[in-house]
């Protein structure tokens, strides 16, 4: 009678161990990883005393060749270095062009107008609307920094910084650091205008500062160190009430200022009178360099005074990197192409050495 | 063979014949007389012993006498006077088995000690790998303290601060093996310090128990994760393994000696805790070990004296240099990362669990019943070791494989858990060894349940170890960062020490690189002198580095001190993080001023 007992007690201590074996494999199996240290075997070796140290000749802008502002002993997955390109010696010349990203077929054609090829390419996204990773590297191949206008039209900048749209935003930023190309993006701009759906009539400054920065640390976060943050507003002229520094995020956040501004025949004629305002109120708050985002002149009796305007303004002050004509229709035929005499005077002025350059050696 | 049976059979006890084979040993039945054994067989049960006329109590029956009775035995079994050849019992051993070396165990042994070095080399080495920050900081400080003996340059680093151990023992030993070959030089003196701790544990096991005991021991332990990273890593812990695991044997070798040679043990325990202070976790055990080994057992006033020489001995060792006080002062929460309580515990269970319960399992079954062949030297030792003297002993060789995690636990920290582990397993491997052989039961009764749990730990050994190799932020990408943005003049506040040291003298000057978890001395421009993380956030704020790296593992203060400020200066941009591939939260920065 008590064979039994005795014969359950010896199964269960000869069972104890390996089910707890067991136990303990699953737990292993289905714990969090280990946060352990990872090292590429590559990397294994000291510097040797030989090695060149490339890339602070590259970052220094020594006119290294190209392969030294990317060396190419890196290891894969090295995020790619912008600081080189926040400030170039030389001006970024830009353009925003029918079709692109989606096709480059405008850009030979503008290319071969203006007599030089630009180095920026903008091109605006919707929110939510996905990321051209095919096309960011169109423009990237066609020597171009590609400069997303980023256009939050469905979700509030308060949903955004609620992080109602993070699955959204971590996707590109994923889909970007793994790009790892230059890109500039500019959230929400214009945001001091009260035209686009998330201007200063719908969203407050905290909203859109908040939905800043936190799309930015997502794409810190994510590793999407190869961006350039363009802090966009309009020029103040259309907006004089509206002040400008609550809508700054920071200096952590923003690398260039740009700037909206488009010489119309009925605003300012003058380059200081139709930026000079505004530069100067971001300078109280803000050292970054800035960027003209978007331009172009009205046609008409002034439009070739216009741009000669631009130029001389943008050579005046070294601390403007650049900028981005505007060269398609919309709400007015804003193509440089249009007026001869325009293009005339574009094509003189585009033609300094001071506009353009090699985004491998800024 | 190396038998694990259990406790002699009766036939096999013969206690007054075995006092005859040995006459050294202590035994009550000595003072008996022995019988005679010259008679046949028959004779030994005869009842004829009791026939033949009475004599007087105390007088000796006279050989006439004598020969008479034994004739009439002879005439009752043997009634057909068949004429018998005389002949006598051949000695009786105490055991049916011989307990004591022979050359073939001994070949077999040593065979497998062999092996179980073998796979445990091989392990270790298939880890190929750039250095660690740790491993990194010990061969640059290493390198300086050994120019600056034998040179005498003077230590630039601030390395140095960075080794929780005495800067003269381990780190010029690593800067030694670095300059001559080296993360790879560096790492065979670990492999090397690691294999000669698994031969110690062979010795001091098999001194404890026996030889398939010791081979179990190894055995396991050879593959747990903490031996195969810390025998192939460069860290003091490796030496002080080796100190601990000498420690214990000259612990257990002087067991049957005098007392005072315990203190052969002090040194080695002193230098263990000079040479990483974490071996401190050890000298508890150690002292335990000296009182449970006292030979022979029954005497707990040569224990207590055992116990109290190796304690005293270690302290005072440890007074010069002030190393005492550094070694009481310090805690595992020192420049290692915060870990929570369930993640410490969590991890001593993925890192430690199989093998810990094994070694509680020994325990209690040691304590429970005591196998013959688990016992030191059972020809020796008349005495019974008591179960309260096999708790002690089982008791103090496992605490340690628990109180390193309690250790952990009570600091918050969990950043060199992976190697503070080794004290405890190195200590408790004999018990995990009784463990196995229980498990494995007589005769190899069970040699599936040994094997299962051995295959599991080196399952877990394999994995653990890899990844403890693979995971975390890629500090080769780091190495890469950095090296595009070194310049000659740069100044670099860094939370990852070491790497930028080792890996970038070509273009930095150890110097140039200031440890963050050490902190900074700063003067800003208002002359106000700054130290630590104030110094550091201040330089930061002046703009005064030109990269700034951080990690996630660094202490939780310093690493929200720099983020805080780097954010607020607006002079430093982000230009590069590494997050680790599987997503844990360890990352590291790299900001550069702009």
């Amino acid at each position: 009678m008590t064979a039994h007992p005795r014969r359950a007690a010896r199964l269960r201590r000869r069972l104890a161990l390996p089910l707890l074996t067991a136990g303990l494999l699953l737990t292993t199996a289905c714990g969090p990883e280990d946060p352990g240290f990872a090292m590429q075997e590559g990397l294994g070796r000291p510097a040797q005393a030989t090695a060149t140290p490339g890339a602070a000749a590259a970052s220094a802008g020594t006119g290294a060749p190209a392969a030294a502002a990317k060396p190419q002993a890196l290891p894969t997955g090295v995020p790619y270095d912008v600081t080189p390109l926040l400030k170039p010696k030389n001006k970024y010349l830009g353009a925003a062009l029918p079709g692109v990203p989606a096709t480059m077929d405008a850009l030979p054609a503008y290319s071969g107008t203006v007599g030089k090829q630009p180095n920026v390419l903008e091109f605006y996204a919707h929110w939510k609307g996905g990321f051209d990773t095919a096309g960011v590297r169109r423009i990237h191949e066609a020597g171009a920094l590609p400069f997303m206008a980023w256009e939050p039209h469905d979700p509030s900048l308060a949903a955004i910084a609620a992080g109602d749209t993070d699955d959204y935003v971590r996707g590109v930023a994923k889909a970007v650091a793994k790009l790892n190309l230059p890109i500039a993006i500019s959230i929400a701009h214009e945001m001091n205008g009260d035209w686009y759906p998330w201007g200063r009539q719908a969203a407050s400054p905290e909203d859109f500062v908040a939905a800043w920065r936190h799309v930015h640390d997502l794409f810190d976060q994510a590793g999407a160190t190869n961006v350039i943050w363009v802090w966009s507003p309009n020029i103040t002229v259309p907006a004089p009430n509206t002040r400008l520094a609550p809508y700054y995020p920071g200096d952590t956040y923003v690398d260039w200022a740009g700037m909206t501004g488009y010489f119309t025949n009925d605003g300012p004629k003058t380059f200081e009178a139709l930026y000079g305002p505004t530069m100067a109120e971001i300078r109280t708050f803000c050292k970054k360099p800035f960027f003209i985002s978007e331009t172009a002149a009205e046609q008409g009796r002034h439009q070739q005074a216009f741009v000669d305007q631009l130029f001389s303004g943008l050579e005046a002050h070294d601390d403007i990197v650049g900028f981005i004509w505007f060269n398609m229709i919309k709400r007015a035929d804003w193509r440089v192409e249009t007026v001869p005499d325009t293009l005339t005077a574009f094509k003189r002025r585009v033609s300094a050495p001071r506009y353009g350059f090699d985004l491998r050696n800024p | 063979m190396m038998n694990s049976d259990s406790s002699p059979s009766p036939k096999n006890a013969a206690p007054e014949n075995a006092a005859q084979e040995h006459p050294a040993r202590e035994h009550p039945a000595r003072e008996t007389p022995a019988p005679e054994n010259t008679a046949g067989p028959g004779n030994a049960s005869a009842p004829g012993s009791t026939a033949g006329p009475a004599r007087e109590p105390g007088v000796p029956a006279p050989r006439a006498d004598r020969a008479a009775r034994a004739a009439v035995a002879v005439a009752v079994d043997n009634p057909g006077g068949i004429d018998l050849a005389p002949y006598s019992i051949p000695p009786v051993p105490a055991i049916g088995w011989d307990p004591g070396t022979s050359p073939r165990r001994r070949w077999i042994a040593r065979g497998l000690l062999g092996a179980v070095l073998a796979v445990q080399a091989a392990l270790s080495l298939r880890l190929l790998a750039a250095a660690h920050p740790d491993e990194a900081a010990a061969m640059v400080a290493g390198r300086q303290q050994l120019a600056h003996l034998t040179h005498g340059t003077p230590v630039t680093t601030d390395l140095v601060e960075r080794i929780h151990g005495s800067p003269w023992l381990y780190p010029p030993l690593a800067g030694a093996a670095a300059d001559a070959d080296g993360i790879w030089g560096a790492r065979l003196l670990s492999l090397g310090f690691a294999l000669v701790t698994t031969v110690l544990l062979y010795s001091l096991t098999r001194r404890l128990f026996n030889e398939r005991v010791a081979i179990c021991a190894i055995g396991v332990y050879a593959v747990l994760q903490s031996t195969v990273v810390v025998g192939f890593y460069a860290a003091p812990e490796s030496l002080a393994v080796l100190l601990v695991a000498l420690a214990a044997w000259a612990t257990v070798f002087t067991a049957r000696r005098h007392p005072a040679l315990v203190l052969t043990a002090a040194p080695a325990a002193a230098l263990a805790c000079a040479v990483a202070y974490s071996a401190a976790f050890a000298v508890p055990a150690l002292v335990a070990l000296a009182a449970a080994t006292s030979r022979p057992p029954g005497r707990p006033g040569r224990a207590a004296l055992r116990a109290l020489l190796l304690a005293a001995g270690t302290a005072v060792l440890l007074l010069p240099y002030g190393t005492l006080g550094k070694v009481a002062g310090w805690s595992p929460s020192q420049g290692n990362a915060p870990g929570s309580a369930g993640s410490v515990l969590f991890s001593t269970l993925q890192w430690s669990g199989l093998f810990t319960v094994l070694a509680v399992a020994g325990t209690i079954a040691y304590v429970r019943r005591e196998q013959m062949n688990e016992h030191d030297a059972p020809e020796r030792d008349t005495v019974p070791v008591t179960r309260g003297r096999r708790a002690l002993l089982g008791t103090a060789l496992t605490a340690t494989a628990l109180l390193v995690p309690a250790a952990h636990l009570w600091t918050g920290t969990s950043g060199a858990l992976f190697r503070h582990l080794g004290y405890g397993m190195l200590l408790a491997a004999p018990l995990a060894g009784v463990g196995l052989t229980r498990l494995v039961g007589a005769h190899f009764r069970h040699p599936q349940l040994g094997i299962l749990v051995w295959v599991a730990l080196l399952a877990l050994g394999l994995e653990q170890s890899a990844l403890r190799y693979q995971n975390g932020p890629d500090s080769g990408r780091l190495l890469a960062v950095l090296r595009m943005h070194a310049v000659p003049q740069g100044r670099y506040l860094t939370e990852v020490d070491g790497l930028a040291e080792y890996y970038l003298g070509a273009v930095s000057a150890p110097e140039q690189w200031v440890s963050a978890r050490t902190g900074t001395d700063y003067r800003d421009a208002a002359g106000v002198q700054h130290h630590g993380d104030d110094g550091s956030t201040a330089a930061i704020r002046d703009g005064w580095f030109t990269v700034v790296v951080l990690d996630s593992t660094a202490p939780r203060a310093t690493d929200r001190a720099l983020g805080a400020a780097l954010a607020a200066s607006g002079q430093y941009r982000l230009v590069a993080q590494f997050t680790s591939p599987t997503g844990d939260s360890s990352t590291y920065k790299v900001y550069l001023k702009h």
